[in-house]
């Protein structure tokens, strides 16, 4: 059994990485705190439900996309969608150009990765990893949280942004390649 | 797109590092086409940056999983 204060700890641990998922879905700020918050509470007051077999986050979440949900549910009822469309490009590709030659080649040559093993680095991996999404513009940021860390299909996201299909390739495409600029600067090529 | 697009003898276009990147990127999310699956198999095959490119952006896509299941606790595992 787990003794309360520590697993509070825990929980409380596990609020930067929620508030992240909830800002992906609600797209708002103070309404994601809200969310986060109502889900916290509710999995302290629930955390004899937890049964240690799944990981925190991963109970955490279930119950937070509950209350993503409830939260949709109340305000669709309430009034319209207020979603509105990240601008189409949403940023100029100056920074992708820049990475390739006159002939369209890459410039740099690239390291081999290898996954971070032992749990103390993969822990610094993903602060690293952490830092390199918030460099990310938001909307990019959000549709990659979406599909990669989510695990969402495109269709649904380009719904949920209201953005075409090529449009959300193309801003997985960015946030990819930027990714993978950062990660290998500051991570994988050290 | 240029008229005069350098081809392989095959008739298959010979595609840049920046096309590529985007068809490997693409074929995260979609099904590519024939002639994209042709040109990029092409480009692999020659292309040691790109073929480096593949392999991190899956390990970028696994560890992206990985995150969403927290990170291993070594010392919280057992307790
Ligand atoms: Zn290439």
């Amino acid at each position: 059994m787990r003794d309360s204060t520590r697993l509070y700890e825990q929980i409380d641990a596990e609020r930067a990485y929620l508030l992240r998922f909830a800002l992906a879905k609600l797209r708002d700020q103070d309404i994601a705190e809200e969310v986060v918050q109502e889900a916290l509470l509710a999995a302290l007051s629930g955390s004899a439900n937890f049964a240690g077999d799944a990981s925190l986050r991963t109970w955490l979440t279930s119950i937070l996309k509950h209350k993503i949900i409830d939260y949709q549910r109340r305000v669709t009822t309430e009034r319209e969608r207020f979603a509105s469309a990240p601008s189409a490009g949403e940023e100029a590709d100056d920074w992708l150009d820049a990475l390739f030659d006159e002939t369209g080649h890459w410039r740099a040559e690239f390291a081999v990765w290898t996954l971070p093993d032992a749990a103390h680095e993969q822990r610094a991996f993903f602060a690293a990893f952490e830092r390199c999404m918030d460099k990310l513009p938001t909307t990019t940021a959000q549709v990659f949280f979406q599909r990669e860390v989510m695990g969402e299909d495109t269709e649904t996201i380009c719904k949920e942004f209201d953005i075409s299909s090529s449009n959300c390739w193309v801003i997985l495409h960015r946030a990819r390649v930027a990714l993978r600029e950062c990660l290998e600067k500051n991570w994988f090529g050290k | 797109m240029t008229d005069d697009v350098a081809r392989y003898p095959d008739g298959t276009r010979d595609v840049s590092c920046r096309e590529a990147a985007r068809l490997i990127s693409f074929r995260f999310d979609r099904e590519l086409n024939h002639d994209e699956r042709r040109e990029l198999s092409m480009h692999l095959m020659e292309c040691l940056n790109c073929q480096r490119f593949e392999q991190q952006l899956k390990l970028l896509q696994q560890l992206s999983r990985q995150y969403a299941s927290g990170a291993k606790a070594p010392d919280d595992a057992v307790s």
